[in-house]
């Protein structure tokens, strides 16, 4: 499976390129850019140090073995060039995020990263998971990854804003093989998660009386997603109430008899608009909190059965109920953004000045 | 091979390499060398489950401080810094090697043996560094790598945490797992050292030796040899004849094919004109510069590289400085290693008796070339009645029976030459050689060796014949040097052993100068080096391996720089392609290697997957044929969506046509879709990419329907 997989899976990445500069010289400069990233590490600060009083030592005093331990240090530096490069060569990495997140609840993010090599194995791969306008801060280490195979491993995070989330590439670093340097190189992947707002425990007003006993008629066979009951197949059902798991007795066809629907639809205002250009930090935090609100009486709602209908004030509107779930009124709450008001119409007197 | 067990070994290695270097710098007296080996021995069989108990890790807080404090209170009490510094950091290894716990540990020690390869550059330097250097080019790399795994691990890993199976993923079991390092890791990492050694020789030979001296990490630590002092106790010397350290190597010019086994060279070192009954010193202490041109210093004469005969001499360092030379030397050229910015490398100072100390930056001895003077060059010089005089003084108290002893042996002999070799023939003949010779501790040595217990070794020979010609009018000097050396068959050089150390007699002829007369028997006064069997064999190919090291590694100069710089160019610049390979012989190899390399790359190539269980699925069919099945995969993931699975036990083409034969709506589609599958997998059929797009949209589609079937509930 793996080898099919890797079969299947392309053999090269595109670069992670930012924005080309304005600049003449911002370009010259990118193009000057090396492909890969070089950092220090502690113990490399340590192994130059000694790397530079060794060869102090050796020009100053002309001692013929503190020349031939230089060349040593020098030697491993190099060959921790070139295993680090071999270590980074050919590796591809994909994302696979969850279908839905939440701010404040912990997701996972699986990271798989395919070694392409034919020989060399990569040794201590560290995967970074670049997203746009954030600090990379959740990583994956990979201590082997054999030739022709593939790794998965994953993280774990917990957004703390709701909207897109917005995933542009991985950065693929190493210390391997001696921990002197950490070259990384970054790889483009683009991958959006949409951040749900929080949803908090809402207590309901109480149901009209009678209505969850079925006063009000919710007994009977419709169109709904609950199922009453199964019968046997009559003439003009409809096929599609086939109950296949059960229709295995062959020309006894067994049906699925659907509810009725019997709840309510409820809809929910919200209002994006701000005055002034730019919203202030007190509006944002009100407009979170209804957000945050809306979403929590949506959830609340949908899970007593009632439809929900969530609308903006600017004419947006989405619509949710027990068969499609919350997910399209949390997507619609996640990425509502908050918009200037617009002017007010110009009164008749401005008008004729 | 678990990862932990040969984490272990390797950085045991470096340590044990990085400690080796240290001892064998000879900085460590004996006891602390012993003590050394024998802590070494015990931290490496420490069993790594001890790492947990808690005395063990109070000896690893409590043992370096207490050694420090130690050291400290050595230091105010006058011991040597170096010394103690030394000793401080070889124990702090033992005691880290016996105490690590964990990955940082192990860098300590990985570290405290980089650091121990550098003190013992500086402080040693000899062929047993040079193997350790060896060994550690070897070793590092694994040990480092396998470090930084550790670390990596233990950084990234946290305690308690379990993969996607279940399993633990933590620390111990990654230590015991056999699957992150395999041999071929091993035997990569090893190979490693190839390149690292081919590049570290590269570096070396091409770093410029620029040589600024600014500093002196040099330790000076030169054996002292007795008999070259200012002044020579009779009975010293004799001690030295069973050292068999290498004094200095010398090379002849225009050597015979096979040349002698042993050979006497008689290099004179110091020579008194003052006994004093017991001991020999000179009257005139001071010495004066040599006479220079650059490197080439005037004995007699500057060289005359032309018509001069010439002999090298690679001295090891000694103390006193001495160089030795033959009587019948008349220049010699100081060998430069690298020339410093400030001041001159070495000074060369002249003795009143024709001795020559040098002084030197550095203590890695010194190389000098010996121009000899012709048959028909020497020219005395008239000795002044002051210096007669000197030469012809006897002992205060000198008994009576000497000198009588003298005119007896003389008796026949007319000429000072004559008597010289009457009196050398004598004591030759009728004298025993005998290293523990009871004379030393009598009264007077020299009467009691003449008269009563006849024997004695080369220094009571040299100083009966040079008091007897005394007595008899001719001047007369004791030399003490080296009488020769056996020959190595490896270098092609005279090993010239402290053990060849030497005394014997210079008479002033008038008319021929100074003429060298050695009266101890010549079996006795032969160097005393074996020269047979594999104990010399083997001490001979050591010795010429440690010469080559000292004079490649460890002498590499600017001169032997630009000799190879110039030799390369040279190489190139004279070199004709067409000429190369005119030859048949040249063009055939050529063709030859050029195939080998093709065949390489084509076997190379061959074998790409040979040894991986997924050697298969590299076969394109293969591929193909897997892509097919995940096609079908995601077929039978929309049935189960669907509300109709396969069972396992039937067919795909059975599930299809059952499931059409209920009226299934998705039957007749499903079953279209296990047709392509079944042709594409067992037909031969080919499915392009567009085939392989469109059935993947024909299932999202099957999907699909249950979505629109709740959607139109």
């Amino acid at each position: 499976v793996v080898a099919a997989r890797l079969a299947t899976h392309p053999r090269t990445q595109r670069a992670l390129e930012e924005p080309a500069p304005a600049s003449f010289w911002g370009r010259v400069r990118r193009w000057f850019r090396p492909p890969r990233k070089l950092r220090l590490t502690r113990e490399g600060k340590y192994f130059i140090g000694i790397t530079f009083g060794v060869g102090f030592a050796a020009i100053n005093t002309g001692n013929n073995l503190l020349y031939l331990l230089l060349g040593m240090l020098l030697s491993l530096i190099v060959v921790s060039g070139v295993m680090s490069e071999l270590s980074l060569r050919h590796l591809t990495v994909v994302r696979r995020l969850p279908p839905r997140a939440q701010v404040g609840r912990a997701h996972l993010v699986e990271i798989e990263v395919y070694n392409h090599k034919q020989r060399i194995p990569s040794y201590a791969i560290e995967i970074e998971d670049l997203r746009a306008g954030q600090p990379a801060d959740k990583r994956c280490f990979f201590l082997k990854i054999s030739p022709r195979s593939a790794q998965v491993a994953a993280y774990r995070r917990t957004p703390a804003r709701r909207g897109r989330d917005r995933h542009v590439g991985f950065r693929v670093a190493t210390r391997f093989p001696f921990g002197l340097f950490e070259k990384s190189r970054e790889l483009s992947a683009d991958g959006d998660l949409i951040i749900y707002p929080a949803v908090d425990a809402v207590r309901l007003p109480t149901d009209q009386p009678g209505r969850r006993e079925g006063g009000d008629g919710a007994i009977g066979r419709g169109a709904g997603d609950e199922i009453v009951g199964v019968r046997p197949m009559r003439d003009g059902d409809d096929p599609r109430d086939i109950y296949w798991r059960k229709s295995t007795v062959p020309n006894q066809k067994v049906l699925r008899e659907r509810a009725r629907e019997t709840r309510r639809d409820v809809e929910l205002v919200i209002d994006p608009m701000h005055p002034g250009a730019t919203p202030s930090e007190e509006w944002s935090i009100r407009f979170e909190r209804r957000i945050r609100d809306v979403a929590s009486r949506a959830v609340a709602h949908l899970k007593r059965g009632d439809g929900v209908t969530v609308r903006s004030v600017t004419g947006e509107r989405v619509r949710a109920d027990t068969s499609v779930g919350a997910d399209p009124a949390l997507r619609f709450l996640a990425l509502l953004d908050a918009v200037p008001q617009p002017d007010p119409e110009p009164s008749t007197a401005e008008a004729a000045e | 091979m678990r990862f932990g067990l040969v984490h272990r070994v390797m950085t045991d290695a470096l340590a044990t390499l990085g400690l080796l270097a240290l001892v064998t710098s000879g900085e460590l007296n004996r006891w602390v060398t012993g003590a050394v080996v024998i802590g070494l021995l015990a931290a490496l069989l420490v069993p790594e489950k001890w790492q947990d108990k808690g005395w063990l890790r109070q000896i690893g807080v409590v043992a370096p401080v207490a050694f420090l404090g130690t050291q400290v209170i050595r230091f105010v009490a006058g011991n040597n810094a170096l010394g103690l510094a030394v000793e401080f950091a070889a124990g702090l290894q033992v005691v880290r090697l016996a105490t690590r716990r964990g990955a940082a540990h192990d860098q300590q020690v990985v570290v405290l043996a980089l650091l121990h390869l550098i003190a013992g550059t500086v402080l040693g330097g000899g062929l047993a560094y040079g193997l350790c250097f060896l060994g550690f080019l070897v070793v590092a790399p694994g040990a480092l790598v396998l470090s930084h795994l550790r670390r990596e691990v233990e950084g990234n890993y946290r305690q308690g945490a379990r993969d996607r199976t279940g399993l633990p993923v933590d620390v111990p079991r990654i230590l015991r797992s056999r699957r992150v390092i395999g041999k071929q890791f091993l035997l990569f990492t090893c190979l490693l050292s190839v390149p690292i050694f081919l590049f570290t020789a590269l570096l070396f030979v091409m770093f410029p030796r620029v040589g600024l001296s600014l500093l002196l990490l040099n330790h000076t630590r030169p054996e002292r040899m007795i008999g070259f002092s200012d002044r020579v106790d009779l009975g010293g010397v004799g001690k030295l004849r069973s050292d068999p350290t290498i004094a200095m190597r010398v090379e002849l010019a225009n050597q015979a094919e096979n040349p002698p086994p042993r050979l006497a060279l008689y290099l004179r070192g110091t020579a008194f004109d003052q006994y004093d009954g017991r001991s020999w010193s000179r009257s005139i202490t001071t010495r004066t510069p040599a006479d220079m041109h650059g490197s080439n210093v005037s004995i007699r004469r500057f060289p005359d590289p032309a018509r001069d005969r010439k002999m090298t001499i690679d001295l090891e360092p000694i103390d006193p400085p001495v160089m030795f030379l033959p009587l019948d030397a008349a220049a010699m050229r100081l060998v430069a290693r690298g020339t410093p910015l400030i001041g001159t490398a070495t000074t060369v100072l002249q003795g009143p008796e024709g001795e020559f100390k040098y002084t030197s930056i550095e203590d890695r001895g010194v190389r000098y070339e010996v121009f000899l003077t012709g048959p028909n060059e020497r020219a005395p010089k008239p000795l002044s009645t002051a210096d007669r005089a000197r030469y012809l003084t006897l002992p205060p108290g000198v008994p009576s029976r000497i000198g009588d002893l003298a005119k007896t042996w003389t008796k026949d002999a007319k000429t000072p030459m004559a008597k010289a070799s009457a009196v050398e023939g004598r004591l030759r003949k009728e004298y025993r050689y005998d290293l523990e010779s009871p004379s030393g501790a009598a009264g007077n040595p020299l009467d009691d060796f003449l008269f009563e217990s006849k024997r004695g070794h080369c220094e009571f020979y040299s100083t009966a014949m040079a008091v007897l010609l005394r007595t008899q009018g001719i001047p007369t000097r004791n030399v003490t040097g080296f009488v020769g050396g056996t020959y190595n068959r490896f270098g092609r050089y005279y090993a010239v052993r402290q053990g060849d150390a030497h005394s014997w007699v210079e008479v002033y002829v008038d008319g021929q100068g100074w003429v060298r007369f050695d009266p101890t028997p010549p079996a006795d006064a032969a160097p005393q080096g074996e020269i047979n069997g594999l104990f010399a064999f083997m001490r001979d190919f050591v010795e010429a391996t440690a010469q080559r090291w000292n004079r490649h590694v460890v002498g590499y100069d600017l001169k032997q720089q630009i000799s190879i710089f110039r030799s390369v160019r040279d190489r190139y610049s004279k070199r004709d392609i067409t000429n190369t390979f005119s030859s048949p012989g040249r063009l055939l190899m050529l063709l030859a290697g050029l195939g080998l390399i093709a065949f390489g790359i084509w076997w190379l190539r061959r074998n790409r997957g040979k040894g991986d269980p997924n050697k298969a699925a590299q076969k394109p069919q293969e591929i193909t044929a897997l892509r097919t099945v995940a096609l079908y995969r995601s077929l039978e993931a929309a049935l189960a969506v669907l509300g109709a699975p396969r069972p396992p036990s039937v067919p795909p083409l059975a599930h299809a046509v059952a499931l059409e034969a209920m009226g299934h709506p998705a039957g007749a589609e499903v079953r279209a879709l296990t047709m392509i599958y079944v042709e594409a997998r067992f037909g031969g059929r080919e499915l392009s990419e567009d085939d392989r797009r469109d059935f993947s949209r024909r299932v999202r589609a099957l999907k699909a329907l249950r979505t629109d079937e709740r959607a139109a509930a």
